[in-house]
């Protein structure tokens, strides 16, 4: 019997634990940990079946789901427009790449480079994923980002010296042209 | 104030009535003997719980099955708007 | 990312393990604790984790989602059945004087199809999430 008070004191204690975290990665990893405390409880209170579903579902399948999408959350998406050497995706050259390559690096995020073909692009994805597109207008690149993201305002910030770049600050639904 | 006062007086109360009632309570254990008694001969499965949603609650089972796949074809239908839909 | 290589081969290891204890949970559904919701959830698991270490083994999700739709016909044509020689609909389709071992065959099948069911299903939404991010 005295277990399954152990077991209930470590429930709430871990519930805060995820209610009141920063971290996500750590959450999701919490959150497997109470399903399986969870699981054991079904079982002490004689509902086999349902700790059964319970260790399947809750412990495996839902994390795994949070964790794939915490890992895509962590990629830069930028769509090309031009055809020059001031990004060039496939040999990681030109000073638009390197430019854009120390500003994701300063966040720890991945950099990925898509051309912009109708074909590659496609579901939901050619809405919402998009955090910067570039174009060129005269002699200048223009790099157009979303005004409620809150990184834009570094990339702003680096892009001052470097004299060919300028930044337009677009509304969320503008972007996907 | 005298809101949360209130809905806490009223929180409070129903809890006590609760209370009231679960203490004094005959719970009818009609449904439980009948299972116990038959579900072994009537459905041959020892495990009763089987017994039940395979067999006096088909039906209920049955569309428990079509609500998954009404969810899988509408997050395919959401991820593949554009392109060809299965 | 780089996955470490203890986690790669526990994976591996592990993999027909998991698979044929998610068989086992759906085959003795009606003896066991268990059942087909079940068992399917663990078979969906098995196969899933393998996506934690970079292996996809579903290539086409259309034919999964084919599979599911045409076990729920299935689902529903056995539970029909027992309208014809019963006279009752979705009950065991074996009248209620035979012996236990019959009507066990009807628990086994229904169980069987729930199981690839659910587990088709999971597998189906599991991977649309994975190339929605492709």
């Amino acid at each position: 019997m005295s277990i399954i008070i152990y077991l209930q004191i470590l429930l709430i204690i871990i519930s805060l634990v995820i209610t009141f975290g920063k971290d996500n990665l750590n959450m999701v990893i919490f959150f497997s940990v109470f399903s399986l405390i969870c699981a054991s409880l079904y079982y002490f209170y004689r509902a086999p079946d349902l700790a059964l579903a319970e260790a399947a579902i809750g412990s495996a399948i839902v994390p795994l789901i949070f964790i794939i999408t915490i890992s895509k959350q962590r990629e830069f998406m930028v769509i090309c427009n031009i055809e020059d050497d001031f990004i060039n995706p496939k040999s990681k050259e030109g000073e638009g790449y390197k430019l854009l390559s120390d500003f994701t690096d300063y966040y720890n995020l991945k950099l990925v480079v898509r051309e912009n073909k109708e074909d590659t692009i496609y579901g939901v994805f050619r809405v919402r994923n998009v955090d910067l597109s570039v174009k060129k207008k005269k002699d200048k690149y223009i790099f157009e980002g979303k005004s409620t993201s809150i990184i834009m305002n570094k990339l702003v910030q680096m892009t001052k010296e470097c004299s060919k770049v300028d930044i337009l600050l677009v509304e969320e639904e503008q972007m996907d042209d | 104030m005298i809101k949360k006062i209130l809905v806490l007086l009223m929180l409070f109360t129903i809890l006590v009535f609760f209370m009231i009632t679960i203490s004094d309570f005959n719970i009818n254990t009609y449904t439980k003997d009948y299972l116990l008694e038959n579900g072994y001969k009537e459905t041959g499965s020892q495990n009763l719980i089987t017994a039940v949603y395979l067999d006096y609650r088909l039906y209920d089972s049955i569309f428990e099955a079509g609500v998954l796949l009404v969810t899988v074809s509408g997050i395919i239908f959401m991820s593949k708007k554009d392109d060809e839909v299965l | 990312m780089k996955t470490s290589e203890i986690l790669t081969t526990i994976c591996k290891v592990l993999f027909p393990f998991v698979l044929s204890y998610g068989l086992y949970v759906i085959i003795n559904g009606h003896i066991s604790p268990g059942g087909g919701f079940q068992g399917g959830a663990i078979l969906a698991t098995a196969i899933l984790i393998n996506y934690l270490i970079g292996i996809h083994i579903v290539e086409d999700v259309g034919l999964l989602v084919k599979v599911e739709k045409y076990t729920f016909i299935v689902i529903m044509l056995l539970a029909f059945v027992s309208l014809f020689t019963r006279g009752e609909l979705f009950t065991n389709f074996f009248s209620i004087q035979s012996s236990i071992l019959q009507k066990r065959i009807f628990l086994i099948l229904m169980n069987f199809f729930i199981g690839i069911k659910v587990a088709t299903g999971l597998i189906a939404i599991f991977s649309t999430f994975i190339e929605e991010g492709e």
